[in-house]
């Protein structure tokens, strides 16, 4: 298979992530180092202003002009998610600081028919984001990166026809060192062709290595490593509020939008969400944080939403919250679950699903099983624990007939009670400083309740439990 | 005359004999302690009130039905107790302790709402909720989740509220007895309520009822009336 490069020049990639109000008015993007126009609008270009005027020479050409900063970083975010967002229907994707992007094309073609059918899905999926574009195919990336940053906007799989377009390429188009490009020029070499009809052992002779290395990658001779782009393995967003909100119930509207993008997130890499941590940035305050739990694991924003919109109601908000960040830490694989075909429809959810969904509203801690310890003494045989939690001794001898409720603290026995059953002595708990040395019976008040008391050794009598 | 019967059925107000609906449980259905005396036992009432002090058996009533609707593996769901519930009485009783769920409310709203969700979950084969007072509407929705959910719920009452009768299946007046509990049904769906009964827990719990009296006892003078 013939290799195949499109390459993606986003020639004012800081310019086209702005808002869009702005446009109205002439904007440029200055660079501060070179102190040179580096992207400009259709406004500022109409008024003369032109890529690579100083700060001086633009302003003078319009009183409104604005300047804005050149900031890499911005475009390589932007760039980020220009990837983020093509993975979807291509999958080698090449990142070329600061504003390209490199697509290896043959192993999709198949996939898609041809390079047409391909080279439309790509279209359709970036004309949402509405940003200045050059392309071109080329035999190898620096050849796709040469054509498309030259203006050529070349789609072809012809290995003729794209080598005939990148041996036109006048040097100065190229990635090569000014000083090399003059060096060229003296000797009388202007376009590229002229250095690829010479055969790559004369070029050793004559010139470097870095242009010899530059020509073996053009023409495709030489091996160029790639490294492609890996979609994020964990969830981040953040989301700017177009303004502020200070109640909490409405946040859910805009966190609604947060579980949607997690929902496609999670969806695509067939994983479940456990844990949501929610970050609230308040004006005048430090950033709230929320924690949203779900035993299960979910992935459909639905099911989420309805367990944030429990968390929010208990949230009280000091200050407007302009933005919410999302993250998602914990992730686990979807696991099917069992259930039993012929016992009917079971209901909308499974228990761990119901869990969460009291854990939200109630709290974690008022939530809890029921566990047996191994331990005489009342208070320690029985004891609440985390929900679920199983029993690994499946046969627990009871030595007693035990009462159902007990109480904490235990109550001193200041009625006249009838004693039925007992005693029943209980003399344990040497080994943890906490012993207890007592005559446990069943008593019956007049009131007809049936109580568990005790007898301690100092003749002091307590209920501990009710027969209820 | 179609119209004010119309009306009365939609009400809830009257009652045809075709018109009772069995809780759907799966499992082999288990005889009652109360098949007896009541028309489905406590079985085939979705929503059980329980009007009783507290300690004079009112659980152990129950705990036979918890047992045995816990056959089916679903969780048993105990909202806002009184005091701390004690898992060797549950399991003396039978019951499979990794499928209690024991929740803590901070209010009666709070608890509502949580025995709603668990009853309509379909998750929960049972619901104990102690709560003081509780209104028709909300007892309605209850009952329309313990439909939903195929659950069964008890709603434990320390004090018999003076107020208007809930829209229950079942309702109990429990009262303590020497042979175990005296039992007033106050509304049972689908039948007459039956007469005061005495339900005798001697069998089950031996330890738990007063000595059968073999004679009078000594201590009993009896009064002669002056004539």
């Amino acid at each position: 298979m013939t290799p195949l490069w499109l390459y993606l020049d986003f020639p004012s990639l800081q310019l086209d992530s702005l808002y869009q109000e702005q446009a109205s008015c002439p904007v440029i993007i200055l660079s501060k180092e070179c102190n040179q126009v580096i992207q400009l609008n259709t406004q500022a270009y109409h008024h003369g202003v032109r890529v690579g005027m100083g700060l001086g020479s633009a302003a003078a050409l319009h009183k409104d002009l604005q300047v804005i900063e050149y900031r890499q970083e911005l475009e390589t975010a932007k760039l980020a998610e220009i990837a983020q967002w093509l993975y979807f229907v291509t999958s080698d994707i090449a990142f070329w600081s600061p504003n390209g992007l490199l697509l290896r094309v043959q192993h999709m073609l198949s996939m898609y028919g041809g390079l047409p059918s391909y080279w439309q899905a790509l279209k359709d999926r970036l004309s949402p984001l509405k940003l200045t574009m050059r392309y071109a195919c080329g035999a190898s990336p620096l050849g796709a990166r040469l054509l498309a940053r030259s203006g050529h906007n070349l789609i072809s799989q012809d290995p003729e026809l794209l080598r005939e377009k990148v041996s036109l390429c006048t040097l100065e188009q190229t990635d090569l060192p000014h000083s090399m490009c003059q060096k060229l020029t003296r000797v009388g070499i202007r376009r590229l062709k002229e250095l690829m009809n010479v055969p790559p052992g004369e070029l050793a002779k004559r010139f470097d290595s870095q242009l010899v290395t530059y020509i073996g990658k053009l023409q495709g001779t030489f091996h160029h490593p790639v490294d492609f782009y890996h979609p994020p393995t964990t969830f981040s967003q953040y989301l700017e509020l177009m303004y502020e909100i200070d109640s909490s119930p409405i946040l859910l509207h805009p966190i609604k939008r947060l579980l949607n993008d997690l929902e496609r997130f999670l969806r695509l890499r067939d994983k479940l969400a456990t844990v949501l941590e929610f970050r609230f940035s308040q004006r005048d305050s430090d950033a709230i944080s929320l924690t949203v739990c779900s035993a299960q694991g979910e992935y459909q924003a639905q099911q989420w939403q309805s367990l944030v919109s429990l968390k929010l109601e208990n949230l009280v908000l000091a200050q407007p919250v302009y933005g919410i960040q999302l993250a998602v830490t914990h992730m686990q694989a979807k696991q099917a679950q069992a259930n039993d075909l012929f016992a009917g429809k079971q209901g909308q959810m499974n228990h761990r699903q119901l869990l969460s969904l009291l854990q939200a509203r109630l709290g974690t801690n008022a939530v809890s099983g029921l566990q047996l310890r191994d331990d005489f003494r009342p208070e320690y045989s029985s004891g609440y624990c985390r929900p679920f939690e199983r029993l690994d001794k499946q046969d627990w001898p009871i030595p007693a007939l035990r009462p159902s409720l007990l109480l904490a603290p235990h109550r001193p026995l200041n009625e006249k009670v009838s004693l039925l059953q007992g005693p029943e002595r209980i003399q344990t708990g040497w080994w943890d400083h906490q012993p207890i040395d007592r005559d446990y019976f069943i008593a019956r008040n007049i009131q007809g309740q049936w109580l568990w008391v005790y007898r301690t050794r100092n003749n002091q009598w307590y209920i501990q439990g009710l027969f209820s | 005359m179609n119209n004010l019967l119309d009306h009365l059925k939609n009400k809830g107000w009257i009652w045809q004999a075709d018109f009772t609906q069995p809780l759907p449980i799966t499992t082999q259905p288990v005889p009652d302690d109360l098949d007896k005396y009541v028309r489905g036992g406590l079985k085939e009432h979705a929503l059980v009130e329980i009007h009783s002090q507290i300690g004079i058996g009112e659980i152990r009533l129950l705990l036979p039905r918890l047992a045995a609707n816990g056959q089916d593996h679903r969780l048993l769901v105990w909202v806002a107790p009184p005091h701390k519930i004690n898992g060797e009485c549950l399991h003396q009783a039978g019951v499979d302790l990794s499928r209690v769920l024991i929740l803590h409310p901070r209010d009666g709203k709070e608890a509502l709402w949580a025995a709603e969700q668990c009853l309509k979950s379909g998750t929960c084969h049972s619901v104990l909720l102690w709560h003081g007072d509780i209104e028709v509407a909300q007892a309605k929705r209850l009952q329309q989740a313990c439909q939903q959910g195929r659950a069964q719920l008890f709603l434990l009452r320390t004090r018999q509220s003076i107020s208007q009768p809930l829209p229950v299946s079942l309702s109990l007046q429990l009262e303590a007895h020497a042979e175990g509990l005296q039992i007033k049904v106050t509304k049972c769906r689908g039948s007459w309520p039956p007469a005061p009964f005495i339900l005798n827990m001697r069998q089950r719990w031996p330890k738990l009822c007063l000595p059968q009296p073999t004679q009078p006892s000594a201590n009993v003078i009896p009064l002669h009336r002056a004539s």
